[in-house]
């Protein structure tokens, strides 16, 4: 009897310890009869209300949600001249210990890096919680920041679609845009509208901006993985300052002009809507502008479709132009991980998602089959391209800060001089090779010297 | 003995099924799936204001919105409002209606709004949680019946500057003040303060001194005209006086009547109160103007400390909507305490209808604008019998002659005088133009 009694509690023992073993990563404990607390870093107190918080009270009543105003807390250090944002906000962090964040990719990056982000993989398979309802590649995306690890959730994305002119097509017999084409493609069509005194494609970038992202597509990056050489002179880059050069040369693209300030002249897209330019890249709610400015500016109604963005030939089936702008993540030492993971984990299901493109609001939630209808049309082309890994031509890590300063106005230089055909693309190219790299060095060394 | 028992049986069943038919219960069937159409400003609105927090409620119910702007689209050729009105319902036919007060009325009056009474009280919904009166007023345009519900409410207060009060060595005002009060405490404002500039004690918008007599009158229950509306009587010692009041406040300066909306003088720290709705608090802050401000409730009269709201926003459900429970699940969110809070924290300018959520705004107590009763029914200037006309005719002659004892050209014996023979004129000029 002694010796049983003994034996059970060895076991218990045994059970505990290896309970505590589990322990620092141990599953997340419900809350106390549904009450909790957390303190989230947002714009403003009413913003989140009106954004995310009634809905949540409405859904978790007990969990009090304490909001610290971005705005308020950065106006005070906007004042300083030193003002960076993602220093700040891990000021704020430290200062005010929210324990649920919102982060843009970048931020969202460096925050998981630095090990400041509670990853959500346990809690996730304990609640079996679905991630398999998000868009293909988002989750991978997002885990890619986080070195493997899932540290945050995105309820919305962002992405253009090309709007195109079906009545413009259909006039001039030309086949309309399909999804997946390259930039190649795109270009050609565009350019078959030049004969007819009609744009192709309408866009707002002056040249430079216009090339960036036409590289952008395919994967061309601007500096070696050191940042210390610069990647100008190449085939791919060629390829794209000819494209670039030849569709401003023939008109297939537009390019605003700019007045002595360097605003744009031209006015709520009026091109594409007065049925002078057949194709252009927007976001969702360009649909209330294809409502509107008809109304307001007596304009023709226009008979629209959309199509994705361009591809990269060698993957068709990614696109490099999506962006996350809103990530929630958990600190990592927040004492209320289980009420932040319960708003987050509300904000990024089925519910929200239900609920946020009701109104079209624009907002495209990262879960698909919600929003299926953008005024009678289908909403496949938001959803049928998986986003790229990596961090993109312009946001490339590899990058020194202050590099485009100095950079870009060679380049535009460049471009107008190469559309105006005082030189060509070969030597234009090398030339910029030559102080395009000095730009590089001098702002390494910049960088260098300030941190 | 068995024919009698039978003869029981028989009109026991008359009975009851005389009783159905009277009392038209119709308690609600549960919720089923489906789609209702809703009256609303347009589509965005509506979800932000309301759908989201529906459809996440109630997943398996559509909302189709009935976009108010149709109005205007679709149905501008018809001159008269309530027309228009009557024929976009009668075209969308919506589950869920948006009245002001007149169209309730006739809409109630016309048998085609459900009445919310069994419903209210299958669900114990709580409707003691309404500011005073509000409930009753409803009621009192449904024929004792309650046919609508008001999520929020449209109410002014009277502000006041408290700097002003301190400089000026003045108390403030109080709640419930009545007009004599009030034009007293503004005259303490006349002559110069410590920075010998003039300051005005009262603001106000939309007015001139005919108006302002008009205001001040029926704000402290004077009558214009006899009991069939037939005479008009302004001659009278109670006239008089608020004519005076009005005389005494622009002379001295202690008063100063804008005819258009403008509020500068008090936003520019020129005048001392003002009566404004939320939406002044608003302004007062986007505007980044630093003032301690305070309100007070608007002034009252002695046998009566109620207070005329108007409803633009009534919510109703049609009598003959085939989803009546979705309908009215929708009603009851819109007007229900959850929603009531939620919308306190999302503050934009309208009162809640619930008393107890919004209490305070820029830490300041917003008391004063739940603290009046609503009054129950509101006779358009104290008479139902006057012709609508009447008032555009009647102003224009009663500034002039305020204008003239201002100026003194005239004593307020004359002018009252003069103003009683062209009232009586204008009101027959009124009533042959209704005629017509």
């Amino acid at each position: 009897m002694h010796r049983k009694y003994k034996l059970v509690l060895l076991l218990l023992t045994i059970t505990s310890l290896l309970g505590g073993c589990f322990g620092g990563n141990s599953e997340m404990a419900p809350l106390k009869d549904g009450k909790g607390k957390l303190r989230i870093v947002y714009k403003d107190e009413e913003s989140f209300n009106r954004d995310y918080g009634n809905l949540f009270l409405m859904k978790y009543p007990d969990i009090e949600v304490e909001v610290i105003a971005q705005d308020d807390v950065f106006e005070q250090s906007e004042q300083t001249s030193t003002f960076e944002l993602s220093e700040e906000k891990k000021r704020v962090i430290e200062k005010y210990k929210p324990d649920v964040l919102l982060l843009n990719e970048s931020m969202f990056e460096a925050f998981a890096q630095d090990g400041r982000l509670y990853d959500l993989d346990m809690v996730i398979n304990q609640d079996k919680y679905d991630i398999d309802g998000f868009m293909p590649g988002l989750i991978d995306r997002l885990k890619e920041k986080g070195n493997g690890k899932l540290f945050g959730l995105a309820p919305y994305f962002e992405t253009p679609v090309l709007f195109y002119n079906r009545g413009l097509f259909k006039e001039y017999n030309i086949e309309p845009p399909r999804d997946k084409m390259s930039w190649k493609e795109l270009l050609n069509l565009a350019g078959r509208f030049s004969n007819e005194g009609v744009y192709g494609l309408y866009q707002t970038e002056k040249p430079e901006k216009l090339l960036y992202n036409i590289a952008t597509a395919s994967g061309l990056r601007l500096v070696d993985a050191k940042g210390e050489k610069l990647l100008i002179q190449s085939e791919g880059w060629k390829e794209a300052v000819t494209m670039t050069a030849d569709a401003i040369r023939n008109k297939s693209v537009y390019i605003p002009e700019q007045d002595a300030k360097n605003e744009r002249m031209d006015r709520y897209y009026e091109p594409f809507h007065q049925e002078k330019a057949a194709m252009t890249f927007q976001e969702s709610w360009f649909t209330d502008l294809l409502k509107e400015v008809p109304m307001y500016e007596k304009t023709p109604k226009i008979d629209w479709g959309i199509v994705t963005t361009p591809v990269d030939p060698a993957s068709p089936n990614e696109s490099a132009y999506v962006h996350l702008s809103e990530i929630y993540a958990i600190t990592a030492n927040s004492e209320n991980k289980r009420a932040a993971w319960e708003f987050i984990q509300f904000i990024n299901g089925t519910d929200m998602a239900q609920v946020a493109t009701l109104g079209n609001n624009g907002k495209l939630p990262t879960r698909t089959g919600y929003f299926k209808d953008l005024e009678g049309r289908s909403t496949e082309p938001f959803y049928l391209l998986k986003p790229k890994q990596g961090n993109g031509l312009l946001k490339d890590k590899n990058i020194p800060h202050g590099f485009h300063e100095l950079f870009d106005p060679l380049l535009s230089e460049a471009m107008q001089a190469i559309i105006d055909k005082q030189i060509t693309i070969d030597e234009a190219l090398a030339e910029l090779e030559m102080k395009g790299q000095q730009a590089l060095v001098k702002a390494r060394e910049a960088a260098a010297k300030k941190s | 003995m068995k024919r009698v028992w039978r003869t029981g049986i028989f009109m026991l069943t008359i009975l009851s099924l005389l009783s159905s038919c009277a009392e038209q219960k119709e308690e609600l069937e549960p919720l089923q799936s489906g789609t209702i159409k809703v009256v609303y400003l347009d589509e965005e609105s509506f979800y932000e204001d309301y759908g989201k927090y529906f459809k996440l409620q109630f997943p398996q119910i559509d909302v189709e919105v009935i976009s108010k702007s149709k109005l205007i689209t679709e149905f501008n050729n018809v001159n008269d409002y309530e027309e228009a009105t009557r024929k976009f319902l009668n075209t969308y036919n919506p589950d869920v209606l948006l009245l002001d007060e007149e169209m309730f009325k006739a809409f109630v009056e016309e048998g085609k709004l459900y009445n919310l009474k069994t419903a209210i009280h299958q669900d114990e919904f709580d409707v003691d949680g309404f500011m005073p009166g509000l409930i009753d007023k409803l009621k009192s345009l449904g024929k004792g019946d309650l046919y609508g519900l008001v999520p929020h409410v449209t109410l002014h207060a009277l502000y006041y500057n408290e700097d002003l009060f301190k400089e000026y060595q003045v108390e403030p005002p109080r709640n419930k003040m009545t007009w004599q009060e009030l034009m007293e405490l503004a005259a303490r404002f006349a002559g110069s303060g410590s920075s010998g500039q003039h300051v005005y004690g009262l603001e106000e918008t939309y007015s001139d001194p005919g108006r302002e007599v008009l205001n001040i009158g029926f704000d402290s229950g004077l009558q214009l005209f006899d009991e069939k509306a037939e005479q008009v009587l302004i001659n009278t010692d109670g006239w008089k006086s608020v004519m005076k009041l009005v005389t005494d406040g622009v002379r001295s300066g202690s008063v100063i009547l804008n005819s258009n909306g403008s509020n500068k003088h008090f936003m520019n720290k020129k005048a001392a109160m003002i009566f404004g709705s939320p939406d002044l608090m608003l302004s007062l802050k986007q505007n980044g103007i630093q003032m301690n401000w305070g309100i007070v409730t608007m002034p009252v009269h002695s046998n009566d400390e109620s207070v005329n709201i108007n409803s633009r926003e009534i919510f109703a459900i049609s009598a003959a909507s085939p989803n009546k429970r979705a309908a009215w699940e929708l009603v009851k969110l819109v007007n229900g305490a959850d929603m009531a809070k939620s919308k306190s924290k999302t503050y934009n300018g309208t009162l809640p209808s619930r008393t107890g959520y919004l209490k305070e705004y820029d830490g300041k107590s917003l008391e004063a604008f739940y603290m009046l009763k609503v009054k129950e029914t509101v006779q358009k200037w104290g008479n139902d019998h006057v012709p609508e006309s009447f008032f555009r005719l009647f102003v224009e002659p009663l500034r002039a002659e305020m204008q003239a004892v201002i100026e003194n050209r005239k004593t307020i014996d004359e002018a009252a005088a003069l103003l009683e023979e062209k009232g009586q004129a204008v009101l027959m000029q009124a009533r042959s133009e209704t005629r017509k």
